[in-house]
């Protein structure tokens, strides 16, 4: 039995190694964009790499509750946008109170993560494929609410929960993110609802015959993600003081990056927020380097894609050579 | 005379992780000899022939084919040695052609890279008709009924240039006629001088095809023997052979008030007929059978996982409602133990305390917040009165050993407070230790006055810790018995459809 | 005749809805049913029928590829790029597929070697091939001139759907390939049992690399002949082909996860897509909605088809 003991101790740092190495890969980034521009470091720059992020990090949330309990929410990047535009157009052209409008716009967020819940625990469709299809009709129906226009320019209070900032440096987007990620963390780890969603995810089957009914728990993970989603496109056309019909397309692949290099699983039960978290930093640290560096936009697509892969295929070697050593000291 | 050996087995081992499956197994094989296998179930009787057909390589020991060392284990390289299986799990391809899957790796070509078709259908025609069968080559495997896939993987197999041929279990979704049609295909083989290996559990085979019988216990090597010099009631003898030793220990008692209650179930899906059965507290009722015979069907019905049409469960005084889930059963105070441990018992990449707590979640934390001091307490009670072996309560469950993987298991269904327990092959996979804690801790249970219904395919276990049993046979309980007057031999029998009984009035 | 009637028998409810709808829309406008509306619709939907039986393919074998409209982009940006250079136009063509081949090459080398997960992975690539192409285009669409190659994808004196005739050889070459090569039947045995095909001596690995790279090369034909009817190599032409081609693949009666489909249902599910595309001008539904409406029906009848066809299994 002393064996055993000493096998578990040596998984259990392997795992500590890679939430350390995560943070490792993180300094890196920093260290290189010290070199990069000296400034790297200046209050400014963090303060406003702290606020690109956050954006990221809100709608990596609810990607990553998503995953953890089933399977990637395709539609995030869709539902953010169209609930950006509907709290838009409702300031704009209804003059509808701005706490209104969010919330109405967050209900949005709500109804089409239950539209996808439905589609994965009851029709049985793969969250792939639903979440991806209904990406479009989202997209097309945000497309006819604005129709085709830009809408800029937005009510001031409104506009301070993107753009204003406590203590001269703490922009309230990074508020509002540090608000997002405790209620993310609390959800997950302390309430029985978050333990479901790791239960759901890691062994469905098992899972069912706990007593714990999978399909539920599928479909408040999705409801989630899309309110998260909502919020994360209000918050942006907070900060950016201008809406389109397509803003949460260049979302897409961010996120997922963010949350899978955040240590969240594929294929499901393994992760949590603060991995999120970390991964945001990375991703907007790397944009932050690759724009400094003058790197051509049209890059970034493939470099984000590239770095999907290499995460995930370091996600999967770590795994099988840790399987591996497990089989030779049974 | 070694070298007249088709196949030499020596010293084989293998071992999954947590159990030896095969334990210094020596086997041969000689051409045109049918040489049955035979063992209990888990006896490794399967595991060995994977060994054969290359789809495990062992731990240790030699394989000589014909003679020739083999080192590499493949399907492809033991298909290139003329080894030939037909396994117990199908493996055709539903979406393919009858034709498709006897011919799925060497289909005729025609113009380099096409296939002939036409060609590879009038071929499987042909050869489906030696064999005297009626399958339309054209249709579909999912289209055509289980019995004749099971011929169709014969036909697979017998494309090939064969010296040896091994049948897993080749009979038993098979009707009395394609049973014979089989075993005249059998004889052919062996006039031409190919080996073939015959797993199987009818004893009444084994007489009519078998020249020699080698016998497999606990993935260890019982013996080998010619039929004619043998009986059946040897043969169940020696399948069964284990003493049973102070392994299971009771305090029996006198049951009380009746717990669980299944009257007249029926389950099309399951194809449950008119299984009817009761459990008492304070006893501990064994159910016997062959792997098959619809035990777990049945307690996955009797906790409301897959649906029943008809019949009536009562637990605890309560009559249940076809509509309900697991959950409802769980807050009435029922538990099942599942079989499968990894795919249904556990979590395997989530800490132990969390497999712990999952099934009572709402009973620990019922305002939905977790409460860590209530539910370490939880954890840690169960860990140390289970004798948990782990460095903490926040190691994965996958990494533990088998033993401690099903303790684990039945933590999580003790911290729900159940009653009545369902123990689905509670002893599994896990070594002889792990064994006697859970035997013991099962005793402690029902002395506190709950119930327990124990599925086992382990004779001995059956006997060993249950009060009262029930064998089940296709899909219907055939008999109840009490522990004290039954014997392997009679469960065997019961389960057996009665073979015994038959052999005797044969011979 | 009996193949035929049974094919048509697996998949009778969306026949059903194609009739329908062409019933209704002649009836809403007498331009529907003519010869010019025809030839209009075979040219759009003959270029999304070979993507679409690019991705039934890779469907039926138990995957899924996300990254086909990238593909579809790359591979038509290299066919332009090919053409502006001169290079003669059965090379271009070749260039197209080799640029598909090898894009599905990669996709199926991470999915089938390194064991990724098929979404994730065609995911990001999509991502990898977008970028190319706009890395080798510069972010413009690269417009061809050459009248032979442009002739590919047009209508030639108004009658002859080229591209339709193109797309049709290419729909035929993947029944052909489905039906009478190994790897057509060995789609079905790896989708439908991977274990039962491995232990039947089946690289099922191998098998199932060499379907993603197919589908690539597939899609690198079509690519090769958007660009000839679009007369330009934009870089992200291809955005959405590739869930229109896999909305299309389970339409067509191709289910998932159980190795059971056929690249003959595929049609019809593009018809149907392409039938309700036109249909929204006939009933004059503005451009606005069209993406929305769209979005939303593939939905229903992707639920539609997929709730029917699992009640009909459970029987």
């Amino acid at each position: 039995m002393s064996g055993s003991r000493l096998k578990n101790r040596k998984r259990l740092s392997t795992s500590a190694v890679s939430s350390v190495s995560r943070l490792a890969v993180l300094l890196i980034i920093i260290i290189m964009g010290c070199i990069i521009d000296s400034s790297f470091l200046s209050m400014r720059n963090i303060s406003n790499n702290l606020a690109n992020a956050s954006i990221l990090i809100v709608l990596g949330i609810g990607q990553t509750i998503a995953i953890i309990t089933n399977g990637p929410d395709l539609s995030s990047g869709s539902v953010m946008t169209i609930c950006g535009v509907i709290a838009a157009i409702l300031m704009k052209s209804y003059d509808v109170n701005f706490v209104l409008a969010i919330l109405l716009a967050v209900l949005v967020g709500c109804f089409l993560g239950a539209l996808n819940g439905y589609m994965i625990a009851y029709v049985g469709l793969p969250s792939f494929i639903s979440t991806y299809g209904l990406q479009w009709a989202v997209f097309g129906f945000a497309y006819v609410i604005l129709k085709g226009y830009v809408l800029y320019d937005f009510d001031p209070t409104f506009r301070f929960i993107g753009n204003g900032s406590l203590f001269g440096f703490l922009q309230m987007t990074t508020v509002v993110m540090v608000v997002f990620v405790i209620f993310g963390t609390l959800l997950l780890k302390k309430t029985n609802f978050g333990r479901q969603c790791y239960a759901v995810g890691s062994n469905r089957e098992a899972a069912n015959m706990s007593g714990i009914d999978p399909q539920k728990v599928i479909m408040k993970a999705f409801i989630l993600s899309g309110m998260l989603s909502g919020v994360t496109g209000i918050l942006y056309v907070a900060r950016m003081n201008t809406v389109q019909s397509d803003i949460g397309s260049a979302y897409l692949l961010p996120v997922l990056a963010t949350v899978y290099m955040g240590g969240t699983s594929a294929s499901g039960g393994e992760g949590g927020i603060w991995g999120t978290v970390v991964g945001a930093l990375v991703m907007t640290m790397v944009t932050n380097c690759l724009n400094l560096l003058a790197v051509p936009s049209e890059w970034r697509d493939a470099i984000i894609g590239v770095l999907i892969i290499v995460t995930v295929l370091l996600d999967i070697t770590v795994k099988k050579r840790m399987a591996k050593r497990k089989r030779v000291t049974v | 005379m070694e070298t007249n050996y088709l196949i030499e087995m020596q010293h084989i081992t293998k071992i999954f992780p947590g159990v030896k499956a095969l334990d210094d197994i020596n086997f041969t094989l000689k051409p045109g000899e049918v040489h049955v296998l035979l063992g209990e179930n888990g006896a490794g009787k399967s595991t060995l022939m994977k060994v054969l057909a290359g789809a495990y390589t062992p731990d240790a020991g030699t394989l000589l084919a014909e003679g020739r060392e083999i080192t590499r284990f493949d399907p492809i390289t033991a298909k290139k040695n003329g080894i030939g299986i037909i396994y117990q799990e199908f493996n055709l391809v539903p979406y393919l052609s009858v034709a498709e899957n006897i011919y799925i790796d060497h289909m005729p070509p025609k113009m380099g890279v096409l296939v002939d078709r036409k060609q590879m259908h009038q071929q499987a025609d042909k050869l489906l008709h030696d064999m005297k069968m009626n399958v339309d080559a054209h249709a579909l495997a999912s289209e055509i009924p289980v019995a004749q896939q099971q011929m169709v993987e014969v036909a697979k197999a017998l494309t090939h240039d064969l010296k040896v041929l091994i049948m897993d279990e080749p009979t038993a979704s098979l009707s009395e006629v394609e049973i014979q049609q089989l075993f005249e295909i059998v004889r052919s083989l062996t006039k031409q001088g190919i080996g073939v290996i015959y797993i199987s559990h009818r004893l009444q085979e084994i007489s009519q095809i078998g020249d020699r019988i080698t016998i497999m216990r606990d993935g260890k090597y019982i013996c080998t023997k010619d039929v004619k010099d043998t009986s059946p009631e040897e043969i169940v003898k020696l399948m069964v052979g284990r003493e049973i030793v102070d392994l299971y220990h009771r305090n029996r008692q006198k049951p009380g008030e009746v717990a669980l209650k299944v009257e007249h179930l029926y389950s099309e899906k399951e194809r449950l007929s008119d299984v009817g059965m009761e459990l008492r507290r304070g006893e501990i009722v064994g159910l016997a059978g062959l792997v098959g015979a619809g035990r777990t069907e049945l307690a996955r019905a009797i906790f409301h996982v897959d649906p029943y049409e008809k019949g009536d469960v009562t637990l605890l005084g309560k009559l249940a409602d076809k509509k309900q889930s697991p959950r409802d059963m769980i807050e009435r105070g029922l538990s099942l133990i599942p079989e499968d441990r990894k795919r249904q018992g556990l979590s395997l990449i989530l800490p132990i305390a969390q497999n712990i707590v999952m099934a009572s979640l709402s009973k620990i934390n019922p305002r939905g917040w977790i409460r860590a001091a209530a539910e370490k307490k939880c954890v840690d009670q169960y860990i140390k009165e289970l004798n948990v072996i782990t460095p903490s309560s926040e190691q994965l469950a996958g990494n533990l050993s088998g033993g401690n993987q099903q303790k684990v298991v039945l933590a999580k269904w003790l911290c729900t407070k159940a009653e009545v327990i369902i123990f689905d092959e509670p002893t599994r996979g896990i070594d002889v230790g792990a064994k006697k804690e859970i035997y013991a801790f099962m005793d402690e249970l029902v002395k506190t006055g709950k119930a327990i219904l124990m599925i086992s395919s382990e004779l001995p276990e059956i006997i060993g810790m249950s009060d009262r049993i029930y064998v089940m046979r296709d899909r219907k309980i055939v008999k109840e018995l009490q522990s004290n007057e039954a014997t392997q031999e009679m469960i065997i029998s019961y389960a057996m459809e009665g073979a015994i009984e038959e052999e005797r009035q044969d011979g | 005749m009996d193949k035929i009637k049974s094919t048509f028998k697996r998949v009778p409810i969306i026949l059903w809805f194609i009739v329908v709808l062409i019933v209704l829309f002649s009836i809403r406008s007498d331009q529907y049913l003519t010869m010019r509306n025809l030839l209009v619709l075979l040219q759009q939907g003959s270029v999304l029928l070979v993507v679409a039986s690019a991705s039934t393919f890779v469907i039926i074998s138990g995957g899924l590829d996300l990254s086909l409209g990238g593909i579809l982009t790359l591979s038509g940006v290299t066919a332009a790029l090919a053409i502006n250079a001169g290079l003669p136009i059965p090379t271009v063509l070749i260039t197209g597929a080799l640029t598909g081949f090898v894009c599905g090459t990669l996709n199926g080398f991470l999915i089938s070697v390194c064991g990724l997960q098929p979404f994730i992975t065609t995911l990001g690539t999509q991502g990898v091939f977008y970028g190319l192409a706009l890395v080798l285009t510069n972010k413009q669409g690269i417009p061809v001139s050459n009248e032979a190659f442009i002739s590919l994808g047009g209508l030639i004196n108004r009658t002859i759907p080229m591209a339709a005739i193109c797309c049709a050889i290419f729909y035929l070459f993947a029944i052909v390939v489905q039906d009478h090569t190994r790897l057509g039947r060995y789609t079905f045995a790896i989708g439908g049992n991977e274990e039962g095909a491995r232990l039947s001596g089946i690289d099922t690995r191998l098998w199932k690399w060499i379907v993603y790279a197919f589908a690539g090369f597939l899609t690198g034909l079509a690519a090769v002949i958007l660009v000839a009817r679009l007369e330009v190599a934009d870089p992200l032409v291809g955005t959405k082909w590739e869930f229109e081609a896999i909305a299309c693949t389970i339409l067509g009666g191709t289910s998932m996860n159980i190795g059971k489909g056929d690249v003959k249902g595929t049609i019809l599910g593009v018809t149907l897509l392409t039938i309700i595309r036109s249909g929204l001008n006939v009933i004059r539904v503005p451009s606005l909605w069209q993406s929305a409406v769209i979005g939303t029906v593939i939905i229903l009848a992707i639920v539609f088809q997929v709730s029917t066809t699992a009640r009909g299994e459970k029987k």
